[in-house]
Protein backbone atom coordinates (compact mmCIF):
# COMPACT_ATOMS: atom_id res chain seq x y z
CA UNK A 1 0.00 0.00 0.00
CA UNK A 2 1.75 3.49 -1.03
CA UNK A 3 2.33 5.73 1.91
CA UNK A 4 0.52 8.99 1.40
CA UNK A 5 2.37 11.10 3.95
CA UNK A 6 3.91 12.40 0.64
CA UNK A 7 1.11 14.33 -0.47
CA UNK A 8 0.38 15.96 2.62
CA UNK A 9 2.34 19.64 2.69
CA UNK A 10 5.03 19.96 4.86
CA UNK A 11 5.46 22.16 7.43
CA UNK A 12 7.27 24.45 5.55
CA UNK A 13 5.14 24.11 2.26
CA UNK A 14 2.35 24.73 4.12
CA UNK A 15 3.85 28.20 4.81
CA UNK A 16 4.50 29.15 1.50
CA UNK A 17 1.33 28.23 0.83
CA UNK A 18 -0.40 30.46 3.05
CA UNK A 19 2.51 33.36 2.39
CA UNK A 20 1.38 32.92 -1.45
CA UNK A 21 -2.60 32.81 -0.77
CA UNK A 22 -1.58 35.62 1.82
CA UNK A 23 -0.08 38.05 -0.65
CA UNK A 24 -2.00 37.23 -3.76
CA UNK A 25 -5.12 38.44 -1.98
CA UNK A 26 -3.59 41.43 -0.97
CA UNK A 27 -2.46 42.46 -4.32
CA UNK A 28 -5.98 41.49 -5.54
CA UNK A 29 -7.32 43.78 -2.67
CA UNK A 30 -4.92 46.75 -3.96
CA UNK A 31 -5.93 46.44 -7.44
CA UNK A 32 -9.10 46.50 -6.58
CA UNK A 33 -8.85 49.36 -4.49
CA UNK A 34 -7.43 51.54 -7.56
CA UNK A 35 -3.89 51.43 -5.75
CA UNK A 36 -2.39 53.03 -8.63
CA UNK A 37 -4.82 55.70 -9.25
CA UNK A 38 -2.73 59.38 -8.69
CA UNK A 39 -6.28 61.16 -8.67
CA UNK A 40 -7.48 61.34 -5.42
CA UNK A 41 -10.85 58.82 -6.01
CA UNK A 42 -13.38 58.80 -3.03
CA UNK A 43 -16.24 57.59 -5.49
CA UNK A 44 -17.98 55.09 -2.56
CA UNK A 45 -17.21 51.27 -4.06
CA UNK A 46 -20.67 49.47 -2.69
CA UNK A 47 -21.51 47.62 -0.39
CA UNK A 48 -20.96 44.14 -2.11
CA UNK A 49 -17.39 45.47 -2.73
CA UNK A 50 -16.95 46.01 0.76
CA UNK A 51 -18.65 42.73 2.52
CA UNK A 52 -15.67 41.16 -0.46
CA UNK A 53 -13.34 42.73 1.11
CA UNK A 54 -13.74 42.30 4.33
CA UNK A 55 -14.44 38.38 3.85
CA UNK A 56 -11.16 38.41 1.92
CA UNK A 57 -9.64 39.94 5.21
CA UNK A 58 -11.47 37.96 7.72
CA UNK A 59 -9.93 34.29 5.16
CA UNK A 60 -6.30 36.32 5.61
CA UNK A 61 -6.40 36.49 9.52
CA UNK A 62 -7.17 33.21 9.69
CA UNK A 63 -4.68 31.75 7.69
CA UNK A 64 -2.07 34.08 9.72
CA UNK A 65 -3.85 32.56 12.75
CA UNK A 66 -4.13 28.96 12.07
CA UNK A 67 -0.69 28.60 10.12
CA UNK A 68 1.74 31.47 11.40
CA UNK A 69 0.84 31.55 14.84
CA UNK A 70 0.33 27.97 15.14
CA UNK A 71 -3.47 27.43 16.98
CA UNK A 72 -4.19 24.93 14.21
CA UNK A 73 -2.99 22.52 16.46
CA UNK A 74 -4.17 24.16 19.60
CA UNK A 75 -7.66 24.09 21.54
CA UNK A 76 -10.34 24.87 19.31
CA UNK A 77 -11.64 27.19 22.06
CA UNK A 78 -9.13 29.47 21.02
CA UNK A 79 -9.08 29.48 17.29
CA UNK A 80 -12.65 30.23 17.65
CA UNK A 81 -12.20 32.84 20.42
CA UNK A 82 -9.81 34.91 18.10
CA UNK A 83 -11.75 33.95 14.83
CA UNK A 84 -15.09 35.33 16.76
CA UNK A 85 -13.26 38.59 16.97
CA UNK A 86 -12.11 39.25 14.22
CA UNK A 87 -15.41 38.64 12.83
CA UNK A 88 -17.19 40.99 15.09
CA UNK A 89 -14.67 43.81 14.02
CA UNK A 90 -15.29 42.77 10.45
CA UNK A 91 -19.37 42.65 10.90
CA UNK A 92 -19.09 46.15 12.78
CA UNK A 93 -17.43 47.88 9.45
CA UNK A 94 -20.05 46.21 7.36
CA UNK A 95 -22.76 47.44 9.23
CA UNK A 96 -21.17 50.89 9.43
CA UNK A 97 -20.92 51.48 5.96
CA UNK A 98 -24.32 50.28 5.02
CA UNK A 99 -25.75 52.63 7.59
CA UNK A 100 -23.60 55.63 6.69
CA UNK A 101 -23.67 55.17 2.45
CA UNK A 102 -26.70 53.05 2.56
CA UNK A 103 -27.25 49.63 0.80
CA UNK B 1 -15.06 21.06 51.92
CA UNK B 2 -14.40 22.57 48.53
CA UNK B 3 -11.75 25.13 48.24
CA UNK B 4 -13.07 28.78 46.99
CA UNK B 5 -12.00 30.37 44.13
CA UNK B 6 -8.41 31.71 43.45
CA UNK B 7 -9.75 35.40 42.50
CA UNK B 8 -11.91 35.44 45.58
CA UNK B 9 -10.51 37.62 48.99
CA UNK B 10 -11.18 33.61 50.84
CA UNK B 11 -8.06 32.18 48.75
CA UNK B 12 -5.31 33.57 50.88
CA UNK B 13 -6.64 32.32 54.35
CA UNK B 14 -7.82 29.42 52.56
CA UNK B 15 -4.01 29.03 51.91
CA UNK B 16 -2.46 30.18 55.54
CA UNK B 17 -5.06 27.56 56.74
CA UNK B 18 -4.42 24.55 54.58
CA UNK B 19 -0.23 25.14 55.37
CA UNK B 20 -1.19 25.33 59.53
CA UNK B 21 -2.72 22.03 59.32
CA UNK B 22 -0.14 20.42 57.03
CA UNK B 23 2.10 21.07 60.05
CA UNK B 24 2.96 18.77 62.63
CA UNK B 25 1.06 19.05 65.47
CA UNK B 26 2.51 19.85 69.24
CA UNK B 27 3.34 16.61 69.97
CA UNK B 28 5.24 16.17 67.02
CA UNK B 29 2.75 13.98 65.30
CA UNK B 30 2.25 14.64 61.45
CA UNK B 31 -1.25 15.83 60.71
CA UNK B 32 -3.21 13.32 58.84
CA UNK B 33 -3.22 14.34 54.77
CA UNK B 34 -5.92 16.42 53.80
CA UNK B 35 -6.72 15.03 49.74
CA UNK B 36 -8.40 17.87 48.63
CA UNK B 37 -5.18 20.05 49.57
CA UNK B 38 -3.09 17.52 47.57
CA UNK B 39 -5.17 17.27 44.91
CA UNK B 40 -5.36 21.10 44.69
CA UNK B 41 -1.74 21.96 45.06
CA UNK B 42 -0.59 19.67 42.35
CA UNK B 43 -3.90 21.44 40.66
CA UNK B 44 -2.07 24.49 41.06
CA UNK B 45 1.30 23.60 40.30
CA UNK B 46 0.41 21.75 36.65
CA UNK B 47 -2.25 24.24 35.36
CA UNK B 48 -0.41 27.53 36.72
CA UNK B 49 -2.18 29.72 33.62
CA UNK B 50 -5.12 27.86 33.06
CA UNK B 51 -6.20 27.80 29.57
CA UNK B 52 -3.14 29.93 28.80
CA UNK B 53 -1.00 27.33 29.15
CA UNK B 54 -2.01 25.33 26.17
CA UNK B 55 -0.73 28.46 23.49
CA UNK B 56 2.31 28.52 22.11
CA UNK B 57 4.99 30.55 23.75
CA UNK B 58 4.96 32.25 27.30
CA UNK B 59 1.33 33.15 28.19
CA UNK B 60 2.15 36.54 29.69
CA UNK B 61 2.49 37.37 25.99
CA UNK B 62 -0.76 36.15 24.70
CA UNK B 63 -2.75 38.16 27.65
CA UNK B 64 -0.33 40.91 25.88
CA UNK B 65 -1.45 40.29 22.58
CA UNK B 66 -5.40 39.94 23.88
CA UNK B 67 -5.24 42.71 24.79
CA UNK B 68 -4.36 44.98 22.46
CA UNK B 69 -6.52 43.18 19.84
CA UNK B 70 -9.15 44.64 22.07
CA UNK B 71 -7.56 48.08 22.11
CA UNK B 72 -7.37 47.72 18.57
CA UNK B 73 -10.69 46.62 18.40
CA UNK B 74 -12.00 49.55 20.53
CA UNK B 75 -10.02 52.09 18.40
CA UNK B 76 -12.00 50.56 15.13
CA UNK B 77 -15.13 51.06 17.12
CA UNK B 78 -14.76 54.59 17.54
CA UNK B 79 -13.71 55.00 14.12
CA UNK B 80 -16.84 53.54 13.12
CA UNK B 81 -18.94 56.23 15.37
CA UNK B 82 -16.88 59.35 13.74
CA UNK B 83 -17.01 57.55 10.45
CA UNK B 84 -21.20 57.58 10.87
CA UNK B 85 -21.36 60.94 12.10
CA UNK B 86 -19.80 62.57 9.09
CA UNK B 87 -19.44 60.30 6.16
CA UNK B 88 -18.55 62.80 3.77
CA UNK B 89 -15.31 63.91 5.63
CA UNK B 90 -14.28 60.56 6.05
CA UNK B 91 -14.47 59.50 2.67
CA UNK B 92 -12.84 62.69 1.25
CA UNK B 93 -10.09 62.81 3.57
CA UNK B 94 -9.38 58.76 3.03
CA UNK B 95 -8.75 59.84 -0.73
CA UNK B 96 -5.72 61.90 0.02
CA UNK B 97 -3.98 58.75 1.69
CA UNK B 98 -1.07 56.42 -0.18
CA UNK B 99 -3.07 53.32 -0.63
CA UNK B 100 -0.11 51.78 -2.53
CA UNK B 101 2.36 52.62 0.17
CA UNK B 102 -0.35 50.92 2.56
CA UNK B 103 -0.85 47.93 0.34
CA UNK B 104 3.18 47.87 0.07
CA UNK B 105 3.49 47.78 4.02
CA UNK B 106 1.11 45.22 4.02
CA UNK B 107 2.98 42.73 1.68
CA UNK B 108 6.04 43.68 2.99
CA UNK B 109 4.35 42.33 6.79
CA UNK B 110 3.03 39.09 5.81
CA UNK B 111 6.46 38.76 4.33
CA UNK B 112 8.05 39.12 7.63
CA UNK B 113 6.00 36.92 9.39
CA UNK B 114 6.71 34.09 6.96
CA UNK B 115 10.11 34.47 7.88
CA UNK B 116 9.47 34.82 11.88
CA UNK B 117 7.05 31.43 11.38
CA UNK B 118 10.19 29.99 9.33
CA UNK B 119 12.50 30.99 12.61
CA UNK B 120 10.14 29.44 14.68
CA UNK B 121 9.91 26.50 13.23
CA UNK B 122 13.95 26.46 12.81
CA UNK B 123 14.62 26.77 16.45
CA UNK B 124 11.83 24.38 17.16
CA UNK B 125 14.40 21.84 15.29
CA UNK B 126 17.64 23.62 17.57
CA UNK B 127 18.85 24.91 14.07
CA UNK B 128 19.44 28.53 16.10
CA UNK B 129 21.87 30.16 13.40
CA UNK B 130 19.20 29.37 10.98
CA UNK B 131 16.70 30.84 13.09
CA UNK B 132 18.67 33.67 13.51
CA UNK B 133 18.99 34.27 9.80
CA UNK B 134 15.28 34.88 9.63
CA UNK B 135 14.81 36.52 13.14
CA UNK B 136 17.32 39.03 10.51
CA UNK B 137 15.28 39.13 7.69
CA UNK B 138 12.14 39.47 9.75
CA UNK B 139 14.21 42.01 11.93
CA UNK B 140 14.60 43.56 8.02
CA UNK B 141 11.61 43.63 6.63
CA UNK B 142 10.14 45.48 9.91
CA UNK B 143 12.51 48.31 8.79
CA UNK B 144 11.16 48.54 5.30
CA UNK B 145 7.79 48.87 7.12
CA UNK B 146 9.28 52.20 9.07
CA UNK B 147 10.70 53.51 7.21
CA UNK B 148 7.36 52.75 3.89
CA UNK B 149 5.57 54.56 7.32
CA UNK B 150 8.05 57.21 7.77
CA UNK B 151 7.69 58.25 4.54
CA UNK B 152 4.31 58.63 4.10
CA UNK B 153 4.05 60.44 7.15
CA UNK B 154 6.72 63.11 5.51
CA UNK B 155 4.53 62.66 2.61
CA UNK B 156 1.06 64.04 4.52
CA UNK B 157 3.06 66.53 6.55
CA UNK B 158 4.21 68.01 3.35
CA UNK B 159 1.06 68.79 2.06
CA UNK B 160 -0.52 70.37 5.55
CA UNK B 161 -1.82 67.30 6.70
CA UNK B 162 -1.43 66.59 10.17
CA UNK B 163 -3.05 64.77 13.38
CA UNK B 164 -4.71 67.80 13.94
CA UNK B 165 -6.51 68.51 10.39
CA UNK B 166 -9.98 66.33 11.38
CA UNK B 167 -11.10 63.83 12.93
CA UNK B 168 -10.35 60.88 10.62
CA UNK B 169 -7.06 61.92 10.52
CA UNK B 170 -6.54 62.42 14.01
CA UNK B 171 -7.42 58.69 14.25
CA UNK B 172 -5.52 57.02 11.31
CA UNK B 173 -2.52 58.65 13.04
CA UNK B 174 -3.51 57.50 16.30
CA UNK B 175 -4.07 53.62 14.95
CA UNK B 176 -1.49 53.81 12.45
CA UNK B 177 1.30 55.47 14.97
CA UNK B 178 0.23 53.31 17.58
CA UNK B 179 0.59 50.44 15.37
CA UNK B 180 4.37 51.68 14.30
CA UNK B 181 5.07 51.75 17.90
CA UNK B 182 3.75 48.08 18.17
CA UNK B 183 6.52 47.48 15.07
CA UNK B 184 9.25 49.19 17.40
CA UNK B 185 8.99 47.53 20.29
CA UNK B 186 8.83 44.19 17.79
CA UNK B 187 11.88 44.79 16.45
CA UNK B 188 13.50 45.14 20.22
CA UNK B 189 11.75 41.85 20.95
CA UNK B 190 13.41 40.09 17.70
CA UNK B 191 16.72 41.67 18.97
CA UNK B 192 16.54 40.35 21.87
CA UNK B 193 15.80 36.84 21.55
CA UNK B 194 18.33 36.55 19.12
CA UNK B 195 20.69 36.59 21.85
CA UNK B 196 18.27 34.77 23.91
CA UNK B 197 17.80 32.16 21.90
CA UNK B 198 15.86 29.71 23.91
CA UNK B 199 13.11 28.01 21.20
CA UNK B 200 10.45 29.73 23.79
CA UNK B 201 11.60 33.02 23.84
CA UNK B 202 11.71 32.80 19.89
CA UNK B 203 8.30 31.24 19.61
CA UNK B 204 6.90 34.30 22.07
CA UNK B 205 8.66 36.95 20.40
CA UNK B 206 7.35 35.78 17.12
CA UNK B 207 3.58 35.48 18.41
CA UNK B 208 4.53 38.75 19.00
CA UNK B 209 5.28 39.63 15.59
CA UNK B 210 2.42 38.15 14.34
CA UNK B 211 0.05 40.10 16.34
CA UNK B 212 1.61 42.91 14.56
CA UNK B 213 1.05 41.44 11.74
CA UNK B 214 -2.80 40.45 12.02
CA UNK B 215 -3.80 44.03 13.34
CA UNK B 216 -2.59 45.61 10.09
CA UNK B 217 -4.04 42.95 7.88
CA UNK B 218 -7.01 44.68 9.67
CA UNK B 219 -5.82 48.32 9.96
CA UNK B 220 -5.07 48.05 6.14
CA UNK B 221 -8.43 47.30 4.42
CA UNK B 222 -10.57 49.59 6.77
CA UNK B 223 -8.39 52.97 7.27
CA UNK B 224 -7.37 52.77 3.06
CA UNK B 225 -9.65 50.58 1.00
CA UNK B 226 -13.23 50.63 2.35
CA UNK B 227 -15.00 54.19 0.55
Amino acid sequence: MPHTSYIRPTAISRLLITWLLMSGLTIISMLSGDVFETDEIAAPIGLISVVILMLTTLFKCRLLLLDFLELRHEAPQWRRGFFFAIFMIITMVIATYSLAFGI
Amino acid sequence: MRPPDKDSDFYEAYLRETASDSNPNDEGQPAPINCNQAIGTIDTNQNAWGPLDALPGNPMMWILIISELMVFGLLLAGYCVKLLDNPDLFINSQAKLNRLIGGLNTLVLITSGLFAALANKASKKNKISLARAFLSVTAAFGLLFLVLKFYEYSEKSAIGISIETNSFFTLFYLMTGFHAAHVIFGLLLLGLVSCYKKHENIQTACAFWHMVDLIWLILYPILYLVR
